[in-house]
């Protein structure tokens, strides 16, 4: 069985809504029947606009969150079932700031989150000590963490993750409101960890950061998991649309261009914009038409579709709506 | 659940040992609260007393037997108090600071994270009651003798053990209710009033005196007064004592099982870090 | 003005709405002076036995003790509560990080703090005329009347506890975990403002504290009011007192609130808790 393993996972929240008066009841379906599994030295890239239940799926697996319906397993144990052995083999960051205490230093907090993980005591100094060293912090390690900017406080929660050294790991959005340079710094971090054999879940909004990190990207709209697949896979899905730039002279000789195949055509000076359903298959039959009309074309470009274009072809969302 | 079921002593040690200085060391980082409680704990004794002066005839100090019968019920009320705000009042706390998702993300129970935060009130609690006994000796010459020290230290615990369930059960409605703070002023006074604290069961007109004598905490105020000022109590004391133990047990209990349950809910609805 | 008045408005609104959302809040004035006082009643029946009214009267001139303890306990919580709501209020939304956002629009800081006061004159005033007008309604019909008197009384006497508030809030936001802090004043003023007695039993010393505060003489005229039917035009003394205490912990409130706004603005402690 593989580290990760989800089973037609789905939670339905009820909510009431309207005053004392009238109340109604609404169900909402944060996540729908998500299945997939992630294997040993795996990253799984979560990728979804705002509201999509990114949150709420990674909190079902911290146990956070009770599913309605479907079951996942955390190196073979239950998360429904067997909680406890599920949290000691996770490591997990959610988003935001708040997860510390304020009051307590930097260090303090990682002692304290230690000993609930049954570290070894023993290996509990040497551990935060490599710990805060990792992520920069050494040097502010006695200080309150009210007294931390954000990016420092985000780090030290990356800390607390990996306190345990767990199997498994879950970030949510863990570059948030970071600094490119930390950004960097949590993005490598990721990868050493993947290339030590963790089995990772991120969510994230940057698709570069999906794109860079993972080794899987799950798209997910309303719940649902619209495309699971590795990036260049993904891309290769998109492929057949888009469009061909053609650099090149004497484009004004052309009065007509009816090919079959092209759905538009704009050109502006040098630089003609051909778009298509499928850029590879009308490509041959263009050139042949162009140079026919005594066009001199010194360049052909057909970009690649990124990440971005993947997502709104199938969510029909830019990430932030 | 399992959360409960693995019971080693060894990891329970642990992490109570981490909850309780986690919470140690802030509370003596920020000290306004101790020296707020060590100023305000006699002075609300004194404006109880106050209060009181009119009902009896001059010259006017109460009866030396008053105060020390006062004084037991306030001991009462000091950690009915920590119980509702001190252990009750602080999980709401950690979900408005977002801790609290980082706790129940550990594997641990969250019954000896509790038992920690109960342990360091505990400490404060004593402290206070010490220092407002010398206080109140100074200034009153009321006597403080004990009638029967070994009783007294029984009803303690078991006093205790009622605070921690008690604990529990308010942690359990802190977690679900927004406005905890006026709720729990609220049930405050109520238990005040009708656990006999400071007056027997018997001074409260009919029907409210039935709610005194079926709450547990009657019979444990009336050991606690019997074992230190020798007053008669409300049934036998050979029956009284095992009444209390089992009380206190099954408070404890309850305690236990409406956090539980409000866990197992709040996992449901996903609110556990809901402010 | 017509856009600070907007401002008020929008302010006074959303503490009002919290008090609707959060309605077990609001049931703590109308509820808790009826079991405190029972409390106190019983207790001091306790310790009286059955002489207890008579000695209350002798000592007091009057006959009701459960009237005259009511009358204290639904100011003493009053005042209570506006001095620590002020505050509150405002710790809630450093603590959820509104506050920031707050003081992020061009409002006047003035307009901002009367709107939380007018939503608490609101219910204090409506929790006056609830407790203590059903109290009188069902013990002494008669006095029924002078609720009206009392509660233009309980207007005045409600500024200078607002100017107290004010002090309170700037203390907060200096201050950041200001309760212990509100607790423990509160807790003096109960003490010292005579709530359950007369203030002349109270040390000589202590009862000058006790004509410092608003608290002291807004009881006191009450009590005329109510107890011995004394018109309020007879009780001009107390009144203006508590007219220029209006005046002084005001000015006294707004201006410790710049300074410490400033201060927080300097050592970039609004949003820090
Ligand atoms: N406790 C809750 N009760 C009711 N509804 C909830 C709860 N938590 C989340 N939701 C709803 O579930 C849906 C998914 O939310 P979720 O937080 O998982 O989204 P997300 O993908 O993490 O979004 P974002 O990118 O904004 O973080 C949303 O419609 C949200 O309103
Ligand atoms: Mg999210």
């Amino acid at each position: 069985m593989k580290p990760l393993v989800v089973k037609e996972l789905t939670k339905i929240f009820e909510l009431r809504e309207g005053n004392i008066f009238s109340k109604r009841k609404r169900e909402i379906y944060a996540v729908r029947d998500v299945s997939f599994d992630v294997d040993n030295g795996e990253i799984l890239g979560l990728l979804g606009p705002n509201g999509a239940g990114k949150t709420t799926l990674i909190k079902m697996l911290c146990t956070l969150i009770e599913p309605t319906k479907g079951e996942a397993y955390i190196k073979g144990y239950s998360i429904t079932k067997e909680a406890q052995k599920v949290k000691q083999n996770l490591g997990v960051m959610l988003t935001g700031e708040r997860a510390l205490y304020w009051k307590l230093t930097g260090r303090e907090n990682l002692e304290y989150f230690a000993a609930l993980y049954h570290l070894d005591p023993s290996w509990t100094k040497s551990r935060i000590d490599e710990l805060l060293e990792l992520l920069g912090l050494k040097d502010r390690e006695n200080t309150l963490v009210e007294n931390y900017s954000t990016g420092m406080r985000i780090r030290l929660n990356f800390a607390k993750a990996l306190l345990n050294d767990a199997p498994v790991l879950l970030f949510d959005e863990p570059t948030m409101s970071l600094d490119p340079q930390s950004s960097r710094l949590i993005r490598s971090l990721i990868k050493e960890l993947r290339d030590k054999g963790k089995t990772i879940i991120l969510t994230t909004h940057y698709m570069e950061e999906a794109d860079q990190l993972s080794d899987k990207v799950a798209i997910i709209n309303y719940g649902r998991i619209v495309a699971l697949a590795k990036p260049s896979e993904l891309k290769v899905k998109v492929n057949k649309s888009k469009v061909i730039e053609i650099e090149g002279r004497g484009f004004e000789r052309l009065e007509e261009l009816n090919i079959k195949g092209i759905m538009k055509v704009d050109y502006k000076d040098s630089l003609l914009k051909v778009y298509t359903e499928d850029s590879r298959e009308l490509l041959p039959k263009l050139l042949e038409f162009l140079i026919g009309k005594g066009v001199q074309v010194s360049n052909i470009k057909l970009p690649e579709p990124s990440l971005e274009d993947v997502f709104i072809e199938l969510t029909g969302r830019t990430l932030r709506d | 659940m399992e959360d409960y079921q693995s019971f080693n002593l060894y990891k329970f040690f642990i992490e109570f040992k981490a909850s309780f200085l986690k919470d140690f060391k802030i509370y003596i980082r920020y000290p306004s609260w101790f020296v707020s409680d060590l100023i305000s704990t006699p002075l609300w004794f004194l404006f109880f007393l106050l209060a009181l002066i009119l009902f009896i005839p001059e010259p006017s100090s109460p009866t030396i037997y008053s105060i020390d019968y006062f004084f037991w019920g306030y001991v009462f009320v000091i950690f009915l108090a920590t119980s509702l705000w001190g252990i009750g009042h602080e999980i709401r706390t950690e979900q408005l600071e977002g801790t609290i998702e980082q706790l129940f993300l550990a594997p641990v129970s969250r019954l000896t994270l509790i038992i920690g935060r109960w342990a360091r009130t505990l400490i404060v609690d004593l402290m206070i009651i010490f220092y407002t006994l010398l206080l109140v000796k100074f200034f009153s010459n009321a006597k403080f003798n004990v009638f029967h020290p070994s009783l007294l230290l029984f009803a303690f615990v078991l006093i205790e053990v009622t605070i921690l369930g008690l604990g529990l059960l308010f942690s359990a409605l802190a977690l679900k209710m927004k406005s905890y703070n006026s709720l729990t002023t609220l049930l405050f006074i109520t238990l005040t009033i009708v656990s006999g604290v400071y007056f027997p069961p018997s001074a409260l007109p009919y029907p409210i005196n039935m709610v005194s004598y079926s709450l547990p905490f009657t019979y444990l105020v009336d050991l606690l007064k019997y074992s230190a000022l020798e007053i008669k109590t409300i049934i036998e004391i050979s029956v009284e004592i095992p009444l209390s133990f089992l009380l206190a047990s099954l408070t404890f209990l309850l305690g236990l099982f409406s956090f539980r349950w409000t866990e197992r809910d709040l996992r449901k609805k996903g609110q556990i870090g809901f402010h | 003005m017509i856009r600070d008045l907007r401002v008020l408005k929008a302010v006074m609104i959303k503490d009002l709405k919290h008090y609707y959302r959060y309605p077990s809040g609001t049931l703590f004035l109308f509820i808790v002076p009826f079991l405190f006082t029972f409390l106190l009643s019983t207790m001091g029946s306790f310790v009286g036995g059955t002489l207890a009214k008579e000695y209350f009267y002798l000592r007091t001139g009057v006959e009701n003790f459960f009237l005259y303890q009511i009358l204290g306990t639904n100011i003493w919580i009053m005042a209570w509560v506006i001095l620590e709501d002020i505050g509150t209020s405002i710790r809630n939304e450093q603590i959820k990080g509104t506050l920031e956002q707050n003081f992020l629009v061009p409002i006047n800081k003035f307009f901002f703090l009367l709107g939380l006061s007018f939503a608490h004159t609101l219910l204090a005033l409506l929790s006056f005329i609830v407790v203590v007008g059903s109290s009188l309604a069902l013990v002494d019909l008669e006095s029924l009347p002078r609720l009206f008197p009392s509660s233009l009384i309980l207007l005045l006497g409600l500024i200078p506890l607002f100017g107290l508030g004010f002090v309170f809030s700037s203390l907060v936001i200096h201050l950041k975990e200001p309760y212990s802090f509100t607790h423990l004043i509160n807790t003096f003023f109960s003490v010292v403002a005579g709530t359950y007695y007369p203030v002349h039993i109270l040390p000589y010393w202590v009862q000058w504290i006790s004509y410092s505060i608003p608290h002291t003489y807004l009881i006191d005229e009450m009590r005329k009011i109510i107890f011995s039917n004394q018109l309020v035009v007879e009780l001009y003394g107390n009144t203006i007192i508590l007219l220029s205490m209006g005046i002084i912990y005001m000015i006294l409130g707004l201006r410790l609130f710049r300074f410490f706004e400033r201060r927080a603005r300097i050592n970039g402690g609004l949003s820090k808790f």
